[in-house]
């Protein structure tokens, strides 16, 4: 068996990231992620990658389209401010049906913020992450495991796919350390770089004379034909929504409260469910998205329609809470929003107050549906 | 009787600085407002605060400030100039701020000319996020993101900015000091006024770089790195006058303009009142 | 890890989960502290979880980290409660005292409590240990090694790791450094036990 190792989440990331073939690291210094930069120029180049600090997040993030366009395993990484900055290339990244790892280990927002965990980037990840029509895949890790397994399981996904992906973690996943299995080192060396027979039909290599050459382009003048490569993508994002979404359900098949949350909340609030469910009254349960997008909509609407209220925690202002109520808009069963911001974490006793205090008005009127900000009821 | 002669400057607040022991930021914050209140300017000047461990600056002077990106203060900076000509703005950027992701606004803002005055505070590294390499770590120089030394071949050469805006016709005064020694003070204040007066008689961009400290992410003790200044800095970023129009007009006799065009530039810089080595090291650690 | 060195599975938790806190400046070793319990709780096979606090805390303030231990998956990294607290100075005191769990111990340096440990102030305390750990360090092995003074005294007190199994611990991480600065740390370790077992 693979040995356990301890690692901070950023690390474990970017092991994993080279473990799994990335052979360029393009970043820019911004705190909580900053790990992963000096990570990555210690240990890529002995894995004969690349680690260049860039001059921006603008720069690393065009960087990372030119190696991706060769059809290097390439990525970035960043943090809430250096993201925006990123969204640029992210729309050409996408627009070129280019695979390729951004993560974002984000802090609170808006502006310069703050340096503390937050979930505040998930409408400019799943929505917006950068200009026109366009998806990327995001991934939500919950552990230190979770941050190397989706490392890999983000290149996978971005190669079969063609389309970038972005896993969205939080200070508290990127500082904290906690025991793993890496992902099994590679048989290939890094002079695969090079091997033709690993290289993909799109991939600009040079033509060597011996092909007709390859164009990576997003300008389409012509409306009739971008359109048809728009609707061609948003087929292939239909496919993706039906294949990819992941997720996880922990607790009894018929929870009174279903608490839906990603990320680090998930563990602070799992803590909390393990803790009534000891008690007698109230059966609680975690459905937990692994993906963000695709969202696991049908599956959480499986889980929902067995509860009899929701319960939605997030370090934002209901900006996942937005996905929640779609998926499960056709029940329809009551959702409490649980909002904390600035960098504010909960405490597992303030998830099993948050918890307690939901039912508690279920009970009494069971069409409520309750706002929290912090601990303050609207 | 009793006199005081080492009083805090109105300029700026009295709120205890965050700054490491040994950094000298909190020294050059302080140049800045001694000027600032000798030329009167603060009620009529807003700054741009940049990020990086300098961000805090809002806090401490007694002026309007606001807060910029990182690397957008010059653009920040031209906007509040261009809405009020009638105020005064500065900007305090550290190396990574100025150098690195700003690159783009301070040569535009320098070419245009635009009427601020640049305090630009090259420390070699990027100290708020911890120590990575700036765009200004010397060759060799151990950092969080160059683990072995900074290698060129790498990880580029060291940028010296003043060196870089002094091609361009825009600038009206560039210069370059070192805040190692306190036989400089007097030095590095006098140009910091200067710069000030530069934007006070409406001749265009002004900026001044500052071979600044930072003890903690070079690991270092406050007067080693005093020491490193003087004897590694000094050498890849030379201390002079690269720009000096006001000097020039006068010279010829003629008035400024802002932002204008000129004809002949110096072709080397001039270290005009300027130590280039001031005398060295005497004190004891 | 060669088999005599595989770790016997003798530790014992107080309580499940176990959550430590540990406090003080950023000089104390804070972070390194809950680091080498991490890593010895990694070796006994227990799961765990070990959290900073981060930031720009390089600049003075107070630095802390929590290290949850447990005998299956740890649930919330976040503590509010900690049922075993080490604290390094008196700020950390006075900023963190009030998340000690009813019951729980504390272990603390002297210069947490200046004017000596007031009743008053730690009612759900189970226990209380202070220690000069900084100064007996500093008098007999001249640096600060007050954490691992601390962390001596701590094997005396919760049958959770032997000094062995620290000192195991403290050979990996420290394997680059000079063995002359392992060896102190050592040194260090078993004065805490010493002091600790003649308090
Ligand atoms: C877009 C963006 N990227 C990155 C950061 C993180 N960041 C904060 S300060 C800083 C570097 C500051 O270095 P420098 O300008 O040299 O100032 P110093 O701290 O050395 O005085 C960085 C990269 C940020 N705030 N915003
Ligand atoms: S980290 Fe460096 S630049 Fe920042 S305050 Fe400390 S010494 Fe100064
Ligand atoms: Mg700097």
């Amino acid at each position: 068996m693979e040995e356990r190792v301890l690692m901070k989440g950023n690390e474990a990331l970017a092991e994993a990231a080279i473990r799994a073939g990335c052979r360029c690291y393009f970043g820019y210094p911004i705190t909580p992620q900053t790990e992963i930069a000096a990570y990555m120029a210690r240990h890529m180049p002995k894995a004969g990658g690349s680690f260049v600090q860039a001059e921006s997040e603008v720069a690393a993030a065009n960087m990372v389209l030119g190696a991706a366009a060769t059809g290097t395993r390439a990525m970035t990484s960043s943090s809430s401010p250096g993201i925006s900055l990123k969204s640029e290339a992210l729309s050409y990244i996408a627009a070129s049906d280019l695979p390729a790892l951004i993560v974002n280990v984000m802090r609170a927002g808006p502006g310069l913020g703050g340096i503390q965990p937050s979930q505040g980037d998930y409408w400019q990840a799943t929505r917006a992450a950068g200009h026109g029509d366009f998806h990327q895949l995001v991934l939500a890790p919950a552990s230190v495991q979770e941050m190397a397994d989706f490392a890999v399981l983000a290149f996978t996904l971005a190669f079969k796919w063609r389309m970038p992906a972005m896993i969205l973690a939080d200070g508290t996943l990127g500082q904290m350390m906690e025991p793993l299995y890496l992902p099994k080192r590679p048989d290939r060396t890094p002079a695969d770089r090079t091997n033709q027979a690993a290289e993909p039909d799109w991939a600009l290599t040079g033509t060597l004379n011996r092909r007709s050459h390859r164009i990576i382009n997003s300008l389409v003048l012509n409306p009739a034909a971008l359109e048809a490569s728009v609707f061609e993508r948003f087929a292939r994002y239909r496919q993706v929504q039906a294949q990819e979404a992941r997720w996880r359900y922990e607790g009894p098949e018929d929870p009174d409260v279903l608490v839906v949350c990603y990320g680090s909340v998930s563990r602070i609030y799992k803590q909390a469910i393990q803790a009534v469910n000891q008690e007698q009254g109230l059966r609680a349960g975690l459905f937990r998205p692994q993906t963000l997008w695709p969202f696991p909509a049908a599956e959480l609407a499986a889980k929902a329609k067995h509860c009899k209220k929701i319960l939605v925690p997030e370090l934002s202002m209901g900006q996942f809470c937005d996905d929640v109520k779609l998926a499960t808009a056709k029940l329809p069963k009551p959702v409490a929003l649980a909002c904390r911001a600035g960098g504010q974490v909960p405490t597992p006793a303030e998830a099993l107050q948050r918890l307690k205090q939901t039912w508690a008005c279920w009970l009494q009127d069971q069409e409520q549906e309750e706002v929290y900000y912090g601990d303050r009821q609207l | 009787m009793a006199t005081v002669s080492y009083e805090r400057p109105e300029a700026l607040l009295d709120v205890p600085f965050h700054y490491c022991p040994g950094c000298t930021h909190g020294i050059t914050h302080r140049l800045i407002a001694e000027c600032l209140d000798e030329l009167q300017m603060t009620g009529q000047t807003i700054a741009v605060a940049s990020v990086g461990c300098s961000v805090m600056a809002y806090d401490y002077f007694a002026c309007d400030v606001v807060q910029a990106p990182h690397g957008r203060a010059p653009a920040v900076a031209t906007g509040i100039r261009r809405a009020r000509p009638d105020r005064f703005v500065f900007t305090y950027q550290g190396d990574g701020d100025l150098a690195a992701i700003g690159t783009a606004e301070i040569i535009h803002a320098a070419t245009r000319g635009e009427n601020i005055t640049v305090f630009f505070i090259n420390n070699a590294i990027y100290g708020m996020t911890g120590g990575q390499m700036a765009p200004t770590t010397l060759e060799g120089q151990v950092t969080q993101t160059t683990p072995w030394g900074r290698n060129p071949a790498e990880a580029g050469n060291p940028i010296k900015v003043c060196e870089l805006l002094a091609t361009l016709d825009g600038p009206a005064f560039i210069a370059r000091v070192a805040v190692d020694h306190a036989n400089q003070i007097h030095q590095v204040k006098a140009t910091i006024k200067k710069a000030l007066q530069c934007q006070l008689e409406e001749r265009g961009f002004a900026l001044v770089e500052l071979l600044s400290t930072c003890p903690t992410n070079w690991k270092m003790s406050a007067t080693e790195a005093m020491r490193w200044v003087h004897e590694q800095m000094r050498q890849q970023y030379p201390v002079g006058v690269f720009v000096d129009r006001l000097r020039e007009d006068q010279n010829s006799g003629r008035g400024g303009s802002a932002g204008g065009r000129h004809l002949s530039g110096p072709s080397a810089p001039e270290a005009v009142g300027l130590t280039a080595l001031p005398a060295g090291y005497t004190h004891k650690e | 890890m060669s088999k005599d060195l595989m770790p016997q599975l003798k530790t014992l938790l107080p309580c499940d989960p176990y959550r430590i806190f540990i406090c003080g400046s950023g000089g104390d070793g804070v972070l390194f502290t809950g680091k080498l319990l991490a890593q010895a709780a990694l070796r006994a096979g227990l799961e765990l979880s070990w959290l900073p606090s981060y930031g720009p805390e390089m600049r003075g303030g107070t630095a802390n980290c929590s290290v949850v231990l447990s005998r299956q998956a740890v649930a919330s990294p976040i503590i509010d409660q900690a049922d075993l607290m080490l604290i390094f100075n008196q700020a950390a005191w006075l900023k963190y005292g009030a998340r000690l769990a009813p019951g729980g111990l504390i272990l603390a340096d002297q210069s947490a409590f200046p004017d000596g440990v007031d009743e008053g102030d730690l009612k759900g305390a189970g226990q209380v240990h202070v220690l000069a750990a900084k100064q007996e360090a500093a008098a007999h092995l001249g640096r600060n090694l007050g954490n691992m003074l601390l962390l001596g005294a701590l094997t005396e007190l919760v049958p959770l790791f032997s000094a062995a199994d620290l000192a195991w611990c403290l050979q990996q991480s420290l394997t680059a450094k000079s063995t002359a600065l392992l060896a102190q740390n050592q040194q260090a370790i078993k004065l805490g036990q010493r002091l600790m077992a003649g308090d």
